[in-house]
């Protein structure tokens, strides 16, 4: 099965429509150029999807990177 | 790694039943990780032993390049499943079909795919190939059609998903998403995007937030009546000033509320206000034929108003509804677009055995057969009177049954519960033969378009074959439980109508006079002495108010007799009213076996010396009538008596007109051009003008 970094990497690949889009942890909205207020709903959306899991209006508003959104999705017992 | 798949795939496969879609995508993305041994392990694990073996041998043949037999793996999976599993099939069907070179599969796949899909992200993912298929190369589509969405809240993340809907009709629809919460701007503004855009279908999708309602109000007729002006100003625009037909949302009545309880019954509570402003729309609506209204709220309701709304992501990002609840909602929005465009089915037709009644007539026998008189027999009477009410409502009811017809015939003539009677069915076809050959035969008696006609059988193996051999047909997935056939019928949306004219109501009748009229034809032997002996009246009169709806339906869902198939809105229509350099004329049509309603347009305009036919057409219920030698002939002389030299005639070729190609040499036209996509023009030298009317015909 796929795990959490190749699971959270496609998402991010389908939102941004990049089949090849490598991600670290810190990749962030600073250095994706097209990671903008809507794609973060698109990201948040698909996330929770993916993961069934839901953001909070906090987390939604300030998780600007990977290894941040990542973290936490872990803490909602993600493995 | 495949052993990990494939095993944890079966232990899925085992506890579900079937395939899981989270399943699906990360076999594909296995394949993906994989493509350099994808051959190689194409070979290291039994292929077809399970649903799940065949996911992702199919997957992997697509990551090896092997596009024709990753299809071909895919079109075998048995797939009875509806939903998401099933979209999920037809998309990466299209995919493979279009990268091995069959474009016109891969669109007629992805169309599919997006009419069973259920979740956004699906469809999503549907819309972004449709694009891909776009830019490959044309996509074949009944429909081309701009709509313009404006709104109070974000509108992103369902554009796709309607677009996605749109083309699951056969509509290749252009959206325009409007600037976040300026519907009123987008509207008024005669520079604004929208205006630019010139949308055929503005959608205003406005939220009940955005009315900025108080809990109570002390004037709520005031209020009422102001937030209807406003719209209703919003809809004239539209109509006078875009040419546009609109769809408005209604609004949701939302759960959460101070008041509780009292909302509803306090005449100023919001939730009452609400009430009235919903019920004030439908009526302004009905008042204005080119708006119709979406039941936003009956929608909420249907998917559960406390999933409805996401607090969290309309607080972050004023999304709404909730993501989840997007599918339903733009589903409802395709389907009133398409009835708009006039592409309502018109015919259901109908297997007999379990799909009417319980059990099979040919073997259980009149006595033997569920209908009535029990739990089960009862839910076919059921689904009997919601197909009688349909008819009622002007849709053609045929049958099409492997039985022997005797059989068939004999619960309609002798059982006491049937609700329908062989009068109601206007074409009873029960044989042997194979059923996609006798619903093509269905088409061509009844006249109508095999993409007009919505089958209903029981039985899952025909459904599916004759899905695979008349891909054009709508075959509504329906339940094993005859409880719920009519709750699957109404949920195909096939149905969804823009406005019932008396037309449609009379539509049913017309159908079987047809029957009867056929029958006359074979006692007498001469066409003419037939013709003549139908003592038929037609009537050829100027577009007026009162027929607007009738001549605009029937101008958008012609398609045989129709020379060149030029589609207007009803705001375009009604402005040809009162023009002096335009002739218009719609042509009604009665006999002894009754009204056949208004069923021929004819629109021309006087350019120079020459009156210029913009539009002809005929509905198909009529033909071999000689009333194009009626409607023609009148607007030659109507063209003579405006001391015009010419007629010119124009003739656009489409898939489904070829019968008229020649129509204008028969009436003594000279062909003038040919161009090389087969549009012609054709001119009459009104000095050879001749009377052209039938003397049997009467002219009122």
């Amino acid at each position: 099965m796929a795990t959490l970094d190749q699971r959270v990497q496609s998402v991010f690949q389908e939102v941004f429509d990049e089949e090849d889009l490598e991600l670290t942890d810190e990749t962030s909205a600073r250095t994706l150029a097209n990671w903008d207020s809507f794609a973060q709903v698109k990201l948040i959306v698909g996330l929770e999807e993916e993961f069934d899991v839901k953001f909070t209006t906090d987390e939604v508003a300030t998780l600007s990177n990977v290894g941040d959104l990542k973290g936490a999705i872990r803490a909602k017992g993600v493995a | 790694l495949v052993d990990l798949v494939v095993q944890s795939a079966e232990i899925a496969e085992l506890t579900s039943g079937s395939v899981d879609p989270d399943l699906i995508r990360d076999i594909f993305r296995f394949a993906k990780r994989n493509k350099r041994q994808a051959d190689a392990l194409l070979g290291s694990f039994d292929r077809r032993a399970s649903p799940t073996t065949q996911w992702l041998e199919a997957a992997l043949l697509e990551a090896a390049g092997k596009n024709k037999e990753s299809a071909e793996v895919l079109n075998a999976l048995t797939d009875l499943s509806w939903g998401e599993e099933r979209a999920l099939r037809l998309l990466a069907v299209a995919r493979n079909q279009e990268l091995a070179g069959n474009h016109q599969e891969a669109c007629q796949a992805a169309g599919s795919a997006a009419r069973v899909a259920s979740s956004l992200r699906t469809m999503t993912a549907i819309e972004k190939f449709i694009n891909e298929l776009g830019n490959n190369s044309p996509i074949p589509a009944k429909r081309h059609c701009k709509i313009g969405v404006v709104g109070s809240a974000t509108l992103d993340l369902r554009i796709p998903a309607l677009r996605a809907c749109c083309f699951s009709w056969g509509i290749d629809a252009e959206i325009y998403n409007g600037p976040f919460q300026q519907f009123m701007q987008e509207i008024l503004d005669p520079s604004s995007g929208l205006a630019a855009f010139q949308p055929d279908i503005v959608i205003i999708a406005v939220d009940w937030r955005a009315l900025t309602l108080p809990e109570e109000s002390g004037d709520p007729d005031a209020l009422v009546a102001e937030k209807l002006g406003l719209f209703r100003q919003l809809w004239e625009q539209c109509r006078d000033r875009l040419g546009a037909n609109v769809i408005q949302h209604n609004f949701e009545i939302p759960e959460i509320d101070p008041l509780g309880r009292l909302s509803a019954s306090l005449a100023g509570g919001r939730a009452s206000v609400l009430q009235k402003l919903n019920m004030a729309l439908e009526q302004a609506a009905n008042e204005m034929s080119s708006v119709g209204i979406l039941d936003l709220n009956q929608i909420a309701s249907l998917y559960g108003k406390q999933r409805w709304n996401d607090e969290v992501l309309w607080q972050a990002a004023k999304q709404y509804p909730a993501t989840d609840a997007i599918p339903g909602l733009v589903r409802q929005e395709a389907a009133i677009a398409r009835a708009s465009l006039g592409l309502t089915s018109k015919c259901v037709v109908l297997d007999l055995d379990n799909t009417l009644w319980g059990g099979v007539i040919g073997e259980d026998g009149l006595g033997g057969i569920k209908l009535g008189g029990s739990a089960a027999g009862e839910s076919y009477v059921a689904f009997q009177k919601y197909l009688l009410a349909l008819q009622r409502r002007g849709i053609i009811l045929a049958v099409c049954s492997k039985n022997n017809e005797a059989d068939a015939k004999s619960p309609f003539l002798q059982h006491p519960e049937m609700v329908l009677k062989l009068d109601d069915i206007s074409l009873f076809v029960a044989n042997w033969k194979a059923k996609d050959e006798n619903l093509r035969d269905i088409a061509a008696t009844l006249n109508i378009g095999l993409d007009s006609m919505v089958f209903v059988d029981d039985n899952p193996v025909e459904r599916n074959l004759v899905r695979q051999l008349i891909p054009e047909l709508e075959v509504p997935e329906m339940p094993s439980e005859p409880a719920h056939y009519a709750a699957a019928l109404h949920r195909s949306q096939c149905f969804e109508a823009w406005s019932l004219t008396s037309d449609d109501r009379h539509r049913a009748s017309a159908y079987r006079e047809n029957v009867l009229r056929r029958e006359q034809q074979a006692a007498s032997g001469n066409v003419d002495d037939y013709l003549a002996s139908l003592e038929m009246q037609v009537e050829l009169r100027s577009f007026d108010q009162a027929n607007l709806a009738r001549v605009v339906q029937l101008i958008n869902k012609t398609n045989q007799f129709n020379l060149t198939t030029r589609r207007i809105t009803e705001p375009e229509c009604a402005s040809l009213m009162g023009r002096t350099d335009c002739y218009t004329q719609f042509m009604r049509l009665k006999d002894r076996f009754g009204d056949n309603g208004i069923t021929g347009i004819l629109i021309a305009f006087i350019e120079d010396d020459s009156l210029r036919i913009d539009n002809w057409l005929i509905s198909c219920r009529v033909l071999g009538r000689r009333v194009e030698d009626a409607m023609l002939g009148t607007a030659l002389e109507h063209a003579v008596s405006r001391g015009c030299r010419w007629v010119t005639g124009e003739f656009i070729p489409t898939a489904k007109n070829a019968q008229v190609r020649e129509i204008y040499l028969k009436f003594g036209f000279d062909p003038v051009t040919e161009d090389p996509d087969g549009r012609r023009i054709f001119r009459f030298d009104n000095e050879k003008y001749q009377p052209l009317v039938p003397t049997w015909m009467k002219i009122v």
